[in-house]
């Protein structure tokens, strides 16, 4: 395996969904993901940022393997799936998932829910079977005893430790982590962010992390890629998206971010309420709608992508060297 | 219980008479009382050739027609009388209760492996496969189910066998429908979707993360389907079509009393009325299940 392939990459991934709106009027199409392209490599912590709606999950769900692309290919390790041995990729790609309620199985003891990866791929031997599990049920911080619990003995912070141990029991490369902490209690969050950082290290993990809640990211990530309607709208490294955001969406996402001074009070999103449907996304850029700096062009017409060293924008505000400084100032005093 | 920090599996549900005393069972009262009454219809089947106190094919014509005990010509001989071929009548009712229970078991295995595999098909993969399935469904529903019954034993002949297959080829649809409903629900659950990363096959999906999840539910069915079975069986065999005589089945027995209806009722209403104590105990059983397993039930 060589290194300088990209461990994953996406080219021009979309996702479209058929709603049924009625036996005799046509489906509609919802563009959950529109032709997001990327590469994650390896050791990377790429964090998706965006708020409901906007497809995070439905591309999470792509990496998983769980949903088709409509269009575009993803290739694991440099080459699409049709290629490849299809227990490669479930061997090397485990995901964690958001409600650590609904990812375990409420009729199977942890012991078999923590070893059944193991036992799909063909280790048969029961002896070797408990060893690992209680190995695994160890690294990530479950006691022993609770090899034959079942899922309602356990707390929600113990349950995401069993499907994260669920996760690394085949030592895969890629973790797609699906907002692992937000079902969880504040206090049980770090430690189980913690463990996350931990695993990596000793497992040398490279991690897709799904969430909304930026502090996480900014903590974790060393890559982030902010998502609205479906696309890609800024990709860049963590620190310099949270030094310097320039799409004016990445803005009010960081501008949104609480801080535990309660004099600063409620921070104020130049927003608006209403996010545009999926269904019906607006002309040109999709952001323009609730977008504070839009100029003339911006309902006209869908930004080009700009590429500036490993930094990724969609935003005509920038395009074609009009990157204006006073908007830029602007941004970074945000 | 003593080391809680050892032990600590709080009320761990490790062996199946664990879980069946510490839970909602005991305490509830329409599972105490038909599991009660289903208990002593089964030890009066299971051992109806050790208890029964006459051969319930042995004819005695100078004895037929003998009233039960606490009538007047009644006797401790043939505790519940004797029919009309001086067969005895509590022998017969308990060797008529293992046909009544075989039919009923027998049936709703069949229905429900049938009726639950179509269901877990049809829910888990959806779309075609379930418009497919809930179309027979909906079919079978339209077909009245004594009416067809009647027609293939009386194609075919009758027989405990015929019975048991046409009845469980019937039965199945309640089967189908719950199992369908259930699954929709937890096809989504991540657990399906994790199974799924890993690269579990559909079927092992289904045998072993669906299923088990379902099963709660297929049992109450199977107890509501064993009840139906029972009462279809003894309505066939009043019909003359059904088991044949002269296997005691209760069905035939009130055939066989109806002619005597008007002076001796005895000889219907002793079989009608174990048929009543039998399916009732069933149901009992039935809702009672259902209300512990349900997550909204009662007690």
């Amino acid at each position: 395996m060589t290194s300088s392939r990209p461990l994953l990459e996406l080219r021009d991934v979309s996702r479209d969904f058929y709603i049924k709106t009625g036996i005799f009027s046509p489906n509609k199409i919802l563009r959950a993901v529109r032709s997001v392209s990327m590469t994650i490599e390896r050791g990377d912590v790429l964090a998706i940022v965006g708020e409901s709606g906007c497809g995070k999950t439905t591309l999470a769900r792509m990496l998983m393997n769980v949903l088709e692309p409509t269009s575009g290919e993803i290739l694991y390790d440099g080459r699409p799936d049709n290629e490849r041995p299809p227990e490669e990729r479930s061997r090397k790609l485990q995901a964690i998932f958001q409600d650590p309620y609904s990812s375990l199985n409420p009729r199977k003891t942890i012991s078999s829910i923590i070893s059944l990866p193991l036992r799909i791929h063909g280790v048969r031997d029961s002896a070797s079977v408990r060893r690992e599990t209680l190995k695994i049920m160890d690294k990530v911080g479950l006691p022993a005893r609770l090899y034959d619990n079942y899922p309602n003995q356990l707390s929600g912070g113990q349950r995401q430790r069993v499907a994260i141990a669920r996760a690394l029991i085949l030592k895969p490369e890629i973790v797609i982590c699906d907002e692992p902490t937000s079902a969880l209690d504040v206090s049980v969050q770090s430690q189980i962010l913690n463990l996350l950082m931990d695993m990596r290290q000793e497992f040398n993990l490279t991690y897709v992390l799904i969430s909304h809640n930026l502090g996480v990211v900014e903590h974790l990530a060393n890559k982030v890629a902010v998502m609205y309607l479906g696309r890609i709208v800024e990709m860049a490294d963590c620190e310099t998206l949270f030094a310097d955001p320039l799409h004016p969406y990445t803005q009010a996402l960081l501008a949104s971010i609480m801080t535990p001074d309660p004099d600063l009070g409620i921070p104020v999103v130049e927003l608006g309420v209403a996010f545009p449907s999926a269904l019906n996304p607006p002309d040109g850029c999709a952001f323009h709608p609730r977008c504070s700096k839009r100029i003339p062009i911006c309902n006209l017409k869908q930004p080009d992508i700009i590429l500036e060293g490993e930094r990724k924008l969609e935003c005509h505000l920038f395009g074609n060297g009009q990157c204006d400084e006073g908007t830029r100032s602007k941004s970074s005093s945000v | 219980m003593t080391d809680q920090t050892a032990g600590s599996n709080r009320g761990a549900p490790r062996t199946w008479w664990g879980v069946f005393s510490r839970s909602k069972f005991l305490s509830h009262r329409g599972v105490v009382f038909g599991g009660t009454m289903l208990v002593i219809v089964l030890a009066a089947a299971l051992l109806a050739p050790v208890l029964a106190p006459h051969d319930p094919y042995q004819q005695a014509l100078l004895n037929r027609l003998k009233p039960p005990f606490w009538m007047e010509g009644g006797s401790w001989t043939y505790p519940l009388g004797t029919d009309h071929l001086g067969r005895d009548y509590l022998s017969r009712l308990m060797f008529g209760a293992q046909i009544s229970i075989l039919i009923g078991l027998a049936t709703a295995i069949i229905s429900g492996v049938l009726g639950t595999s179509m269901g877990l098909a049809a829910g888990y993969f959806g779309g075609r496969v379930d418009a497919v399935i809930m179309f027979i469904v909906t079919v079978k529903l339209s077909i009245p189910t004594i009416l067809v019954a009647l027609a293939v034993v009386q194609l075919v002949g009758g027989s405990l066998q015929i019975v048991i297959l046409v009845l469980g080829l019937l039965l199945w649809h309640q089967f189908a429908v719950v199992a369908r409903a259930v699954t929709m629900q937890i096809r989504d659950m991540d657990y399906i979707t994790s199974a799924r990363m890993v690269g579990c096959s559909s079927l092992r999906i289904l045998a072993t993360e669906v299923l088990p999840n379902v099963l709660n539910q297929i049992i109450v069915v199977l107890t509501l389907t064993m009840a139906s079975a029972i009462v279809i069986e003894a309505s066939l065999s009043f019909l003359g079509v059904g088991v044949q005589p002269p296997l005691p089945s209760w069905g035939i027995m009130i055939a066989e009393g109806k002619e005597h209806i008007f002076f001796r009722p005895w000889l219907v209403m002793i079989p009608g009325f174990a048929l009543l104590f039998l399916v009732l105990s069933i149901n009992l059983l039935g809702d009672g299940l259902r209300d512990i397993t349900s997550p909204q039930g009662r007690g």
